[in-house]
């Protein structure tokens, strides 16, 4: 409180009755303007006129209207300025806070690539009388079923190959699935599930968000599960935070990613690996699973876990990891492709494989792969944990 | 009331709508629920229009563009093909499959090809009955 007052001092006396509602709610008015947060943005190396601190200040001296559209847009809410922040300002919060608060007088929407794809098939989830069908891509010989105690929440898996066929994203699905059923887990996969709603929270759609929630919130209850496994960073942290406080409480029911599945399984001694994977790998922290839920340790595991794997740590690592470059599919420009090169390379002079535990990820840099950029491209392969996991069962 | 099926209908500046054009000279009847957007070409269509019309409420989907080989720009309809190929998986899974989107060629003097194209069509839709998106009157 006494750095917000400082701050007004020094300004003056007028933002004194302008401050924001959103600055104090967030505690944004925590903000002593150091500029650590610009300088540990990965989109400010690029785009040097986006600055986190200037878009806190321009908040403060005029209220939200006067942030500029492009610089709401521009944040990847990745969240590596709020781990630099000195009074822990949670910036990706203010982001979206701002991001649905002018959504109503925004002249465009979010900058939604792949023209608004993801976006629209969100919005038509959200229909009531859907019928879906989200089994198509489980393929013979896995087990899936209608009631259980254990359930697989895909999330966008059977939709993202129709736009990204370069990625074959159900492969992870399939995987997932393998391991659940060597386990001997026959997981739950309803054809009632629907978008977790991530992308359209994060670029202030938070009615779309609700509405997902309460539909996906019932049939998880009618189930009677006790357990939600996704192997999607985004699903995760939708469902184990941000589900409770629309929804209520679960009840009991227990939210895991896969990587924190799979290591349970190999402790407890129901899962074995038996196929020595001989690649040497390295690990992405997904913001969503990393900075966001605090969940570094089970993907790492998980690797040391699988025979023949030799994992070897990037330079930025867990909280200061490099984001892929793209958050809810709102942003994909010249500092997206930048990061991309940027982060690639680093796992390339480390390793032949490049792991991480987000299908979005995979996407994001698979995407930098498949395209034709200036630089040579770096000699990798991208892979999820789930995959590679299944790859050792044999 | 009956159900009447809406139906959007893209087609190319080059061979569909001309064709449309020509029903509508040789005095052929379609039923009115087809609505007809004019494209340049069918290479334009995103998956984003189509899953936008499903959005909106229409039951079915409409592609009509120039035969194979006789694109204004040589490719476009190739191009068309493939994406409303993989938008198809996409509608299957959110249960809006059963041949709701189409896509055809007709030339440019084909009309009589049109009628029966959009007559063929609109009586498939009324048969499989209205979208399951259908709460918004669409248009």
């Amino acid at each position: 409180m006494t750095d917000a007052v400082s701050l007004q001092v020094a300004l003056g006396p007028a933002p004194v009755a302008r401050v924001d509602p959103a600055l104090q709610v967030l505690t944004a008015e925590g903000c002593i303007q150091c500029n650590k947060c610009t300088f540990s943005c990965p989109v400010h190396r690029v785009n040097v006129l986006f600055s986190p601190r200037k878009v806190i200040l321009q908040a403060y001296l005029g209220g939200a209207d006067d942030v500029d559209e492009s610089d709401l847009w521009a944040c990847l809410t990745c969240g590596e300025c709020q781990v630099a922040c000195p009074t822990e300002v949670p910036y990706p919060a203010f982001i979206r806070a701002q991001r649905e608060k002018l959504r109503p007088v925004m002249e465009r929407m979010a900058p939604c690539k792949h023209g608004g794809f993801k976006e629209i098939v969100s919005k038509i989830m959200t229909r009531p009388n859907l019928n879906q069908d989200r089994r198509a891509w489980i393929g013979d010989g896995l087990k899936v079923a209608d009631r259980g105690d254990v359930i697989y929440f895909t999330g966008c898996l059977p939709y993202l190959d129709g736009i990204f066929s370069y990625c074959d994203s159900a492969r992870i699905g399939r995987a997932a699935i393998k391991l659940m059923n060597t386990a001997g887990i026959v997981p739950v996969v309803a054809n009632s599930e629907r978008c977790c709603g991530h992308d359209a929270l994060w670029n202030g759609d938070s009615a779309t968000f609700e509405t997902l929630a309460r539909a996906n919130a019932k049939w998880i209850k009618e189930t009677g599960a006790k357990r939600l496994v996704t192997t999607c960073a985004e699903c995760y942290s939708m469902l184990r935070y941000e589900y409770p406080q629309v929804v209520g409480d679960w009840n009991g029911l227990e939210v895991l990613h896969m990587s924190e599945l799979i290591e349970e399984l190999v402790k407890a001694g129901t899962l074995k690996f038996t196929k020595p994977v001989e690649v040497k790998v390295t690990y992405q922290d997904p913001c969503r699973l990393g900075r966001q839920s605090k969940e570094y340790d089970a993907p790492r595991e998980v690797l040391r876990a699988i025979p023949g794997v030799q994992f070897v740590e990037m330079d930025r690592v867990r909280e200061n990891a490099m984001c892929c470059g793209v958050g809810a599919y709102s942003n994909c420009d010249a500092a997206t492709k930048f990061m991309q090169q940027d982060r690639l390379e680093e796992a390339a002079s480390k390793a032949d494989h490049m792991v991480t535990a987000c299908p979005h990820c995979r996407i994001h840099f698979s995407c930098y792969l498949d395209g034709k950029p200036i630089d040579p491209l770096p000699d990798l392969k991208i892979v999820d944990l789930t995959e590679l996991a299944a790859q050792a069962l044999g | 009331m009956t159900f009447e099926p809406q139906v959007l209908a893209f087609c190319c500046n080059w061979c569909g709508y001309s064709a449309a054009d020509q029903a509508g000279v040789a005095k052929l009847e379609y039923p009115a629920g087809v609505n007809i957007v004019r494209l340049m070409c069918t290479g334009m269509m995103d998956p984003y229009y189509v899953l936008r019309a499903f959005e909106r409420g229409f039951d079915g989907v409409m592609v009509v563009g120039c035969h194979i080989g006789s694109c204004h720009y040589k490719s476009g309809n190739l191009q068309a093909r493939d994406e409303m190929a993989r938008v198809t998986t996409v509608l299957r899974a959110l249960g809006l499959g059963e041949g709701r989107l189409v896509m055809d060629a007709a030339s440019a003097s084909e009309g009589s090809r049109f009628a029966t194209l959009a007559n063929e069509f609109v009586e498939k839709m009324r048969r499989l009955g209205p979208s399951p998106l259908r709460e918004v009157v669409a248009r």
